[in-house]
């Protein structure tokens, strides 16, 4: 096991360094830079410009050379902890998405745990109860949250929290914590707003997982080793969960990889319609004003995120299933 | 003494060997020896049957000879027209012309059937595939082999889940004579079919053997079987020839105690009381970590010390009797 | 002969699947009688309904599957006799008789065994459903279990799981597991069809040992006549979801009276015939599940087929003294 989880890390550092450099050449494609675009926006509006600080800021990120150079600066600095300056809100990266990254990631694994607590159970009961009443019923279910586009779920649900209790249910925060600073009942207050967005960015997986864990299941039903398991006197229940159950999971162990940056990434146009302080608009904003260290660590971050959950799920799915550790 | 060139196929000192990768960087770490060593012959005609248990490479010295597989080492000359073929050498153009004369029978009837094929496409591809052939008229030819196989010529547009079990054979058997072969590889053709429709299967092998002068290599593991259908029987175990003799030989006067054990461990339908039978201890040897000297002595209840030490090679023991055991000559085995 | 006290007694069996495309008779009227200490041996091509007839008795078809009527007398519990027809599916009192009065093992070992679980984890589920046995007693008596079924190093095996054991040692898991309770009958459906001939030679000594040490009856299902008749005391032919012949095994092989039987024979290469010849075959085909016919089912393929075949389906009846066929022309024949 120890073996095979070091084997894992050692594929993953190529991965990462490549996918560093792919995305800051990407970034800094577009001709010019957010100096030159700010430089000539000011100037267009007559503003005095504080040319020695812009000459600083190009010195200090180099700027005027050549792309490997402000590569080989940028990795350096990320390796020291700083991730550099966003130019658009005038504050060094980490302090413009600390936050942000904080509130994604609590609505991403708050998501993922829903997700996964829903789909099971249910896709246990769909595939044990083949063609019953309740089978249809989730079936059903299931094909309209896979149908069901987010960003109208989160309209339907915001309305409906409007027009029958009279609550606004935007945000993550109400009015008085937004910016206030982290207390009780600010987390209090999150936790009467979470909910929402954790419904809407979840639907569309949980559907999709209640179908996987059917069909898996359904699959794993009618092999020998789960008549052998009836055979030796075991309860329904009790050998479900063992045997067949436990099969039916790999599949949705190793689609966790999958799962955590695509919500983080993918619920981009939902987070805009709840108005939720989330990394995606902000991502958005970022590429579109080339606010290029911004928008880097999002990218780069996005993707060790993606690396480290595939790892995750790949040791999961080493430690469920002992096949893998031997192949 | 038969003429020399009536070998239609002569293998010598075949191997194949399989890579063992590893570790991080996926290094070699040794070889499966899937096929060490093997030599034989086959006369134009005949049939020689090959057992052995599973994993000891009867199956991929088919897939060698049908260059399937790229041997490692070894030769394998196929004579056609008065000329000789080095099967081992044809490049990818020469092999697709060379593959009429070698064809291939598979054990599961269900599985190598494309199922969205209708029969007349299973058994008229090959004949398209080789457009040279003059075939004047595709839907006669398939017609033609379909009787031969003793399948309703009518059932030319039905799909292969419309056939049982042993007309689906029938159906692969037809798709391998469909070119005129000299040599049919037959790999385990019986052994996923019930027993009386094995029965139908064997007589149809035996009848096209007849009519078409077909030469078979039959791969099994079944001894009653490669009993009933060959003219002379190799045995394998761990990628190489044990023994190699006229069927009779094999049968009644094996001189191998790996042949010796197989034949006491087949059931038999019999009048008797309950055989005296030895039972063969322990498990197949690994063709990738295999023993030292004879493969075997491990679980050969004659072995001796120079079994362990001094690996075998095969010889001629009497005529037509080729054995890889150092006791050959001393031993007297019990046949049936 | 007469002292064998009886195990169980199926009476006029009817198993039926229900499926979209009509219903399959899977196991017709069957009747038949296990002894105590004695081999049963359930011979028939596939689809005869050999394995569903297991299945069956351990009250675990699948669905569609269902038994329609008939009874299965048990006479295994202390004192008391039960009928397993009548038992709920799911309920306790089968369970308690699933594994620990009745073992089953199933044709290859390694679907039979999960592969995320030891060998040892999956014997111990047995043990624990049927016995008060801790954890640490359990694998100590699982290691003896292994061990008399002829594993070597049981307390390395114990702890592997079954992809890491070859064929052979797998279905001896599979064994150890189906007896790990002591069970009255063992139900062994194709036990050894997935293995090599040594390993199936060791594996069928392995069982004669078993009858032996442990008193055992044995169900013995195969598709191949030789292993029937190596290790069977008493053997039953099945065709189309009916026994066709009954009667003791040695019988059943040297004068066999039904045609099936009697074909099934002939289609067998036996050892040591050498004959290059053609072998003798049942012509045709198994019949359609889905068509029912009013006469006997094998009437297209029999070589002695007469007009009242046609006509009535023959139940099986004694022939002679022990031995029973369901065939017309025999039964008139031996009157």
């Amino acid at each position: 096991m120890i073996n095979y989880i070091i084997r894992r890390i050692f594929y993953m550092i190529p991965t990462l360094i490549i996918i560093s450099m792919i995305s800051f050449t990407v970034i800094q494609l577009p001709p010019g830079d957010y100096l030159t675009t700010k430089i000539a926006q000011l100037q267009a509006q007559d503003e005095l410009i504080n040319v020695d600080l812009i000459e600083a800021l190009r010195e200090e990120y180099g700027l005027d050379k050549p792309i490997y150079v402000q590569y080989g600066k940028w990795v350096w600095n990320i390796l020291h902890g700083d991730f550099g300056y966003s130019w658009e809100w005038q504050r060094p990266v980490e302090e413009v998405i600390g936050e942000r990254i904080l509130l994604t990631a609590i609505i991403s694994f708050s998501a993922t745990f829903m997700i996964y607590l829903v789909a099971i159970p249910v896709g246990i009961f769909s595939a044990t109860h083949k063609y019953s009443v309740g089978d249809y019923l989730v079936t059903f279910v299931a094909f309209v949250g896979l149908a069901l586009p987010n960003f109208l779920l989160a309209l339907l649900l915001l309305f409906l929290g409007y027009a029958l209790f009279d609550v606004s249910l935007s945000g993550l925060f109400s009015a008085e914590f937004a910016n206030a600073p982290w207390s009780a009942a600010k987390v209090g207050d999150l936790l009467k707003h979470l909910w929402i967005p954790v419904i809407v960015v979840g639907t569309t997986s949980t559907a999709g997982r209640i179908r996987v864990m059917r069909g898996n299941l359904l699959d794993e039903l009618n092999k020998p080793y789960v008549m052998a398991a009836r055979a030796k006197g075991l309860s329904e229940v009790k050998l479900l969960l063992k045997y067949p159950v436990r099969t039916a999971l790999n599949p949705l162990i190793s689609g966790l990889s999958v799962l955590l940056p695509q919500m983080i990434s993918g619920a981009t146009i939902t987070a805009v319609v709840l108005g939720l302080p989330t990394t995606g608009p902000m991502l958005l904003g970022a590429l579109r004003s080339q606010d290029v260290y911004l928008a880097g660590a999002f990218i780069l971050l996005l993707s060790t995120l993606t690396v480290i959950s595939t790892l995750l799920s790949d040791i999961l799915l080493a430690w469920s299933d002992p096949r893998i550790q031997y192949e | 003494m038969e003429a020399a060139n009536n070998n239609l196929l002569t293998v010598e000192n075949l191997k194949k060997h399989f890579p063992i990768k590893k570790g991080l960087l996926r290094r070699v770490l040794g070889h499966v020896k899937a096929v060490d060593d093997v030599s034989f012959k086959i006369r134009r005609g005949e049939t020689l049957g090959l057992v052995g248990e599973s994993g000891c490479g009867k199956s991929t010295i088919g897939k060698l000879i049908l260059r399937a597989l790229k041997p490692t080492a070894g030769t394998i000359m196929f004579r056609v027209d008065d000329e000789e073929v080095l099967i081992h050498e044809l490049s990818d153009a020469e092999l697709r012309s060379f593959r009429r004369h070698a064809q291939l029978i598979f054990q599961d009837p269900y599985a190598s059937l494309n199922p969205r094929m209708t029969v007349r496409e299973i058994i008229g591809e090959p004949i398209l595939v080789n457009r040279d052939q003059q075939t004047v008229d595709l839907d006669q030819r398939v017609k033609e082999l379909m009787d031969l196989v003793g399948l309703d010529s009518r059932y030319l547009k039905r799909y292969p889940h419309a056939f049982s079990g042993g007309q689906r054979q029938r159906i692969g058997v037809a798709r391998a004579l469909a070119l005129n072969p000299d040599l049919i590889v037959a790999d385990e053709p019986v052994s996923a079919l019930d027993v009386s429709i094995q029965a139908q299967i064997l007589n149809l092998l035996h009848d096209i053997q007849q009519d078409l002068n077909l030469t078979y290599l039959f791969i099994s593991h079944d001894l009653s079987v490669v009993e009933h259908i060959s003219d002379r029987v190799a045995v394998m175990y761990v990628g190489k020839l044990v023994e190699l003799a006229d069927n009779d030989d094999i049968f009644r006067r094996p001189k191998h105690p790996y042949t010796e054990a197989l034949l006491a461990a087949v059931p038999q339908i019999s009048e008797r009381q309950k055989r005296e039978t030895y039972t063969l201890g322990g498990n197949i040897a690994d063709p990738a970590n295999p023993p030292s000297g004879c493969y075997f002595h491990p679980r050969c209840r004659y072995a001796k010390e120079i079994c362990k030490t001094q690996p075998v090679v095969m010889e001629e023991v009497s005529p037509r009797h080729q054995v890889a055991c150092h006791l050959a000559r001393e031993l007297s085995l019990k046949g049936l | 002969m007469s002292d064998r006290s009886i195990l169980l007694e199926i009476r006029n069996l009817d198993v039926n699947f229900f499926l979209d495309e009509g219903t399959v008779e899977a196991v017709q009227d069957v009747s038949l009688d296990v002894f105590q200490n004695y081999t049963l041996g359930i011979v028939g091509e596939s689809g005869c309904g050999k394995s569903v007839l297991s299945q069956a008795i351990m009250r675990i078809v699948p669905p569609p599957g269902k038994i329609t009527g008939g009874e299965m007398v048990y006479h295994g519990g202390n004192a008391h006799s039960i009928d397993l027809v009548k038992l709920d599916e799911k309920g306790k009192a089968i369970r308690s008789i699933r594994g620990n009065e009745i073992g089953l093992i199933l044709q290859e070992p390694m679907a039979a065994l999960s592969p995320l679980y030891t060998v040892g984890d999956q014997i111990q589920d047995v043990l624990r459903q049927h016995s008060s046995m801790s954890k640490p007693e359990a694998k100590a008596y699982i290691v003896e279990l292994l061990d008399q079924v002829g594993i070597p190093k049981p307390d390395i095996h114990v702890d592997q799981y079954p992809f890491e054991l070859s064929g052979g040692l797998r279905q001896r898991v599979v064994i150890a597991m189906a007896i790990a309770c002591k069970p009255k009958l063992l139900i062994a459906d194709e036990p050894t069809t997935a293995l090599d001939v040594t390993i199936q030679a060791q594996i069928l000594r392995l069982f004669q040992e078993l009858k032996e040490t442990l008193d055992i009856s044995i169900i013995f299902i195969s598709h191949d006549l030789a292993v029937i008749s190596e290790i069977a005391d008493e053997i039953v032919v099945m065709y189309n979801g009916r026994i066709v012949e009954e009667g003791p095994a040695r019988k059943v092989f040297s004068e066999p009276l039904h045609p099936y039987t009697i074909g099934l024979l002939k289609s067998v290469p036996k050892l040591g015939e050498g004959s290059r010849e053609r072998l003798t075959t049942i012509e045709g085909t198994v019949p359609d599940p889905f068509m029912k016919s009013e006469g006997c089912a094998f009437y297209p393929r029999c070589s002695i087929r007469e007009e009242q075949c046609t006509l009535e389906c023959p139940a099986l009846a004694e022939v002679e003294r022990g031995r029973k066929a369901a065939c017309l022309p025999i039964q008139s024949s031996s009157r």
